[in-house]
This record gives structure tokens, sequence and C-alpha cells, in this order.
């Protein structure tokens, strides 16, 4: 069987929409934005960002907290191009495809409206997003703070038909343990020499 | 011959050779050709470009090691030189569910924490 957390299946959503922009997401409220909209044209049953009204327009903390979880795995590298930052996925040609395919397999309705929600709102500058965003009947019709919709409610999901290879490989690449221990451990043994040891006699004696 | 380097998962190659006698040979059988043929072993998907571009003589791949209800996976790293045999760094030896995501809490738990 194939499970997926939660947060691992948000944290690849952000990894698909940022690998859209060819040079990166100009700024977090653009990403915001397109999430939003990609999640409000589908499925209302499996949305997979809650979103609620704030001062910019319709704001996600899970993006937030999926955007602070990749940065500090190396998934994504942010830097200033202007008066904004650029946000770009780190991920092999061969990820993205595996994502792509994933949310193609499983969350068509939202790949779908991701699309669109990418076409209409990726290059737009900030003000018009603002402008736009506050125009929008969600935003009219909630107060400030109140939670416009609900991302999906269970925290794990399994996936039939899916190779549990797939499942372990999508999930390792947004495991924060996982991602900064192999780092670290990097970073470390690239500082020593490189020894055998006996292991036959370590562990099989 | 590769040099094979486990001191990172000491405790827990421990903990995975003693859990059968099944597991036991087969953890001997994957050290064994991490030993003659590293390159054998599936590339790990999962590393960020910008890790593999800072290490560009390092391959990432893992192993199973799978026996009825015990499985477990290894990462290591393998090491490429111009004027020497390869050498692997075994950097993660952990319990795993097949097409699970890693519980860390077992994983903790393997190793007494």
């Amino acid at each position: 069987m194939a499970v997926l957390q939660k947060e691992s299946i948000q944290r690849l959503a952000v990894l698909r929409a940022l690998s859209m922009w060819q040079r990166g997401a100009y700024g977090p409220v653009r990403l915001q934005k397109t999430l939003f909209f990609a999640d409000k044209d589908a499925d209302p049953k499996w949305r997979l960002f809650s979103f609620k009204r704030w001062r910019l327009g319709q704001y996600s903390d899970e993006i937030s907290d999926a955007l602070n979880g990749l940065r500090e795995m190396g998934r994504i590298t942010c830097w200033y191009d202007g008066p904004a930052e650029r946000l770009k996925a780190e991920i092999s040609r061969k990820a993205q495809r595996q994502i792509a395919s994933f949310f193609q397999s499983y969350f068509p309705e939202w790949r779908a409206s991701l699309r669109s929600a990418f076409d209409t709102w990726a290059y737009l500058n900030n003000d018009t997003i603002i402008e736009r965003a506050h125009d929008d009947p969600a935003y009219k019709t909630s107060d400030h703070g109140e939670v416009i919709f609900s991302s999906f409610e269970s925290q794990v999901l399994e996936f039939e038909g899916m190779a549990d290879e797939t499942a372990e490989n999508l999930s390792d690449l947004v495991d924060i343990r996982f991602q900064r221990g192999l780092q670290k451990r990097l970073a470390s043994a690239v500082r020593r020499p490189a020894k055998g040891e006996d292991w036959r006699t370590i562990y099989f004696r | 011959m590769v040099t094979l380097d486990t001191s990172y998962v000491r405790q827990q190659l421990r903990a995975i050779a003693d859990s059968s006698n099944a597991v036991r040979k087969l953890l001997y059988d994957t050290l064994e050709r991490l030993e003659t043929d590293p390159s054998s072993f599936p590339p790990l998907d999962s590393v960020p470009p910008t890790v593999a571009a800072r290490y560009p003589s390092v391959s990432f791949r893992k192993a199973k090691i799978e026996s009825g209800r015990h499985t477990y996976r290894l990462v290591f790293a393998q090491w490429q030189f111009k004027d020497r045999d390869d050498h692997v760094d075994v950097l993660y030896a952990f319990p795993r569910r097949s097409g699970y995501p890693i519980d860390w809490d077992e994983v903790d738990e393997m190793l007494g924490q």
C-alpha cells in the first residue's frame, strides 16, 4: 500500500506550483493567490490548503509552513531580485516529472485548475494581484481572519495503484528530518579520511 | 575493493543484525555487495540538486533489506576518486514499512531514544 502524509502532499503541491515559474516566483503573494484559485476551482472535498481572509487577500498558513519546511531542507532557494524575493524550487527534472505525474494521477482537477490559475495570476504585477484578490467574492463576503475554506481533513492518504517505490521517493523528497540529516552527515563525511573498517568483525563475529 | 564505513549507523546496523537470522543474512549480503559493487544499487532520487552539485564526486544510493515483517532501508554515499578505489559511507539505516513515509518515532525507538 502506498501512503503519503497530508503535510508531504502540501509540500509537493507547493513545489509543483513553484516549478512552473521559469525563473522562480516573484514574491510569495503570487504563489499564495495562484494556489488559492487552484483550490477554489478544484473539488471542494479535496482542497489542498486552508485559506483565510487576510490583508493582502486570501492567505494560507499551510503554504507558509510548507515554504518554511522546504527552505529548511534546501528544496527552495530565495534571493532578492528588485523589491521582492524570488522563490525557486530546487528539484531535479526527474523529481519534477514524478511530482507532476502524482498530481495528474491523483488530483487531476486540482492540476487542471492550477494550470488555469497560473495562466491568470502568475505574471501579474503585485498591485493588480492584490486589487483583483480583494475584488473576489471569497474576500468580499468574509471578515478579516475568517476561514474561507479548509483543506481536506485526513492527515494520511492511501493511494491505490501507486508503486511503493514512488510513494517512498515522494515522501523522502519533502521529509525535513531525512533531508537535513543527509546533508549534515555528508558535510561531516567530506571532512573525514575515506577509511574502511572490518564490518564483518563489528557486526558478525 | 571499495572501502566501507558504517560508523554513522553503528547502533542501527547492530539492531538490524539482531532482528532475525534471515535479516542478519540479508544485511551481510548487502554490506558485501556494497563493498564489491555499490553502483549496482539504485540511485537516491530525493537529493536536492544543490547538494548533488556541491558533491560532484558522490553518488547517492539506497539499499533495501526486506524479510517478512522486517523491512529496512540503507542510504549511502559512494565517493569516487581518480587515484584509488571508491569509498562508501552508509549515512542512514532505518526501519521502514514499504510504501510508507519514514516513521521517525520507530527510528528513535530503535535507537532507544
